[in-house]
């Protein structure tokens, strides 16, 4: 952030160039090829292995192999509606379970009763893997879309229940006082306190919501669907068609990191008024 | 970015096992089974040591890996981490398709009764016709696969009638108990096991469809020619726990299931009907193969033309069978 008082007051004084370092934000484009300089380089080193034949083919396609395979898949594997279908599974299961961690990390966060309660039953369930639970969902609720937007709900509500219960409670006692000082009503404690100190926490818990829903997203298309992302994947295993799997796995990591960058966007909006440190 | 980690990791492990297969010395190798079921000569000669005995003549040690079906040994084959195992033959076809390097070295079972397709107790299905907009489980890429796609065509159905569920055996069963599937298409012994234990009855049996898909063993082309010794001293002694398992399959019988924890009549009901063999792969069982790899092309269960007879190779079984006599 420019020190702008600092300088101003400087060229007042001195008359001089102001001699405070002003950090320049870097472009938009300057931040797109700096990320990007990583993983080009990776690519075109992993083409050159192809090519040369210091890997196998089969362990690890070309990238230019991936690419025929996401061509054709395009074309004529459907792929955009095994895409779709997928996004809808993931987007349902985070509504659902990030939705009600969110309400239950409220819940708990504002109320000390309910803490005591709820809290340990639901860390125990936390801690229940993905895949052991699988073949229960599937056995309880068939292999239609339940068991899978469930699987998805479940990793998805962990994340914001325990950021939002964090937020609420991170609230630093201090500014707590000065509330009651001003004799802030309830709602206006929570409203003008409470829910902004807690938001950088429930924003990140959305982020690792989102990242869990995929992570189900996956988990769930493994065993029994006939349609989806995670189902090309498993299919092209059952063939040794490793190129496929790359694919599918490429897809995951771009929508990843499409529904990571979306939460930051609103991240940075929602959150203009914090000063902290910015590397 | 755990793209980038994943492909970086890869890589790594790619070039590791390249060189991992040793060189052509006899110290220290170790031969690699693939075993899958409970009910196949690999099983029960790894219950009672045929192999590890075998080769310790030899200096050479064995490690056994399991496998829920077919279509896993190919992975494992191509990332160097199994030399031997035993499937049936469609996964050879899938793995053919897939580029993966590997040989055909001994048919061990023409096939013909190893598969059907099942239907729980109390279905309204009474014929593969019925199957139609149903959901079937199978594993794709196995024996049980192919002969899925041989039912429907003796229906005049195709893939897109049915609703095709990917699951492994012990992945199904509880699918077809619960109802949350329709049929399923598998091999032995969970056919049989099915039918003793819930009630389930068959739909399609091989009996049915009296087709030859032979069954194969496999080996990792590199080390059949790093070692060819080796590799006709594992059909020696596969061919030398067969012997006795065909010549005694009621004491067979009560050993498996007592060692697997199966009851006693379905191992042998299994055992006695199976066709258990070690041949080469003859011109017959060589065109039969052929004409599944042709059928499979062709309605599209797998994508690519091949021509099977370049994975097939003889002159090991033919030696170890002369050798055993």
């Amino acid at each position: 952030m420019e020190n702008r008082g600092v300088i101003a007051l400087e060229k007042i004084n001195t008359g001089k160039k102001s001699t405070v370092r002003k950090t320049k934000e870097t472009s938009h484009t300057g931040k797109l090829i700096k990320g990007i300089i990583f993983p080009v380089f990776l690519l075109v080193i992993w083409e050159l292995a192809g090519l040369y034949g210091w890997v196998s083919d089969i362990l690890l396609p070309r990238p230019s192999t991936i690419f025929v395979s996401f061509i054709d898949l395009l074309l004529t594997g459907n792929l955009l509606g095994h895409l779709e279908i997928s996004l809808w599974r993931a987007l349902g299961g985070f509504l659902i379970g990030g939705g009600l961690g969110l309400l239950l990390g409220l819940f708990v966060g504002f109320n000390k009763n309910m803490e005591q309660t709820l809290d340990p039953t639901l860390q125990m369930i936390r801690t229940i893997p993905h895949l052991a639970v699988i073949p229960l969902f599937i056995l309880w609720f068939g292999f239609g879309e339940t068991s899978k937007i469930l699987l998805i709900a479940k990793g998805a509500f962990f994340p914001l229940y325990v950021n939002t219960f964090l937020g609420i409670r991170g609230v630093d006692s201090k500014l707590y006082a000065v509330a009651k000082v001003l004799k802030f009503s309830k709602w206006k404690q929570i409203t003008l306190l409470i829910l902004p100190a807690a938001l950088p926490n429930i924003l990140l818990g959305v982020r690792l919501s989102l990242g869990a829903a995929w992570l189900g997203l996956v988990a769930a298309e493994l065993m029994g669907s006939s349609e989806g992302i995670g189902y090309l994947i498993m299919d092209a295993r059952q063939f040794s068609q490793t190129s496929i799997v790359f694919v599918g796995i490429i897809i995951f990591a771009i929508f990843g990191k499409l529904s990571d960058s979306l939460v930051r966007y609103f991240e940075r909006k929602l959150l203009k008024w914090q000063d902290n440190f910015q590397g | 970015m755990s793209v980038v980690f994943v492909a970086v990791l890869t890589f790594l492990s790619a070039c590791g096992t390249e060189s991992s297969s040793s060189s052509s010395s006899n110290k220290e190798i170790t031969v690699r089974i693939g075993v899958q079921g409970k009910t196949g000569i690999l099983p029960y000669a790894r219950e009672h040591q045929y192999f590890e005995k075998a080769f310790e003549k030899e200096g050479v040690k064995v490690e056994w890996s399991e496998f829920a079906s077919g279509p896993p040994h190919f992975e494992a084959l191509s990332a160097g981490r199994l030399d031997f195992g035993a499937t049936g033959g469609t996964p050879l076809i899938a793995g053919q398709a897939a580029n993966i390097d590997f040989r055909a070295i001994a048919v061990t079972s023409d096939g013909k009764t190893g598969n059907s397709i099942i239907i729980p107790k109390n279905s309204s299905i009474k014929e593969i016709t019925d199957l139609k907009g149903k959901k079937v489980a199978v594993a794709k890429g196995s024996s049980a696969y192919n002969f899925l796609y041989l039912a429907l065509d003796r229906a005049k159905l195709t893939d897109k009638d049915i609703d095709i569920i990917q699951l492994q055996p012990d992945e199904a069963r509880p699918a077809l108990d619960n109802g949350s599937i329709d049929a399923w298409a598998t091999w032995e012994p969970y056919a049989t096991t099915a039918v003793f234990q819930t009630g389930a009855t068959f739909l399609v049996s091989g009996k049915d469809l009296d087709i030859t898909t032979p069954s194969f063993l496999i080996a990792r082309t590199k080390f059949t020619e790093e070692h060819p010794d080796l590799t006709i001293l594992f059909l020696k002694t596969y061919e030398e726990a067969r012997q006795y398992f065909v010549n005694h399959i009621e004491e067979v019988s009560k050993d498996i299931a007592e060692s697997q924890k199966l009851d006693v009549e379905i191992v042998q009901t299994v055992l006695n009907k199976t066709d258990t063999r070690l041949s080469p792969t003859t011109p017959e069982f060589s065109k039969a193969h052929q004409e599944q790899a042709d059928f499979l092309y062709d309605v599209g269960g797998i994508d690519k033309k091949i021509e099977t007879s370049e994975v097939i190779e003889n002159k090991f079984v033919e030696d170890a069978l002369k050798e055993s006599k």
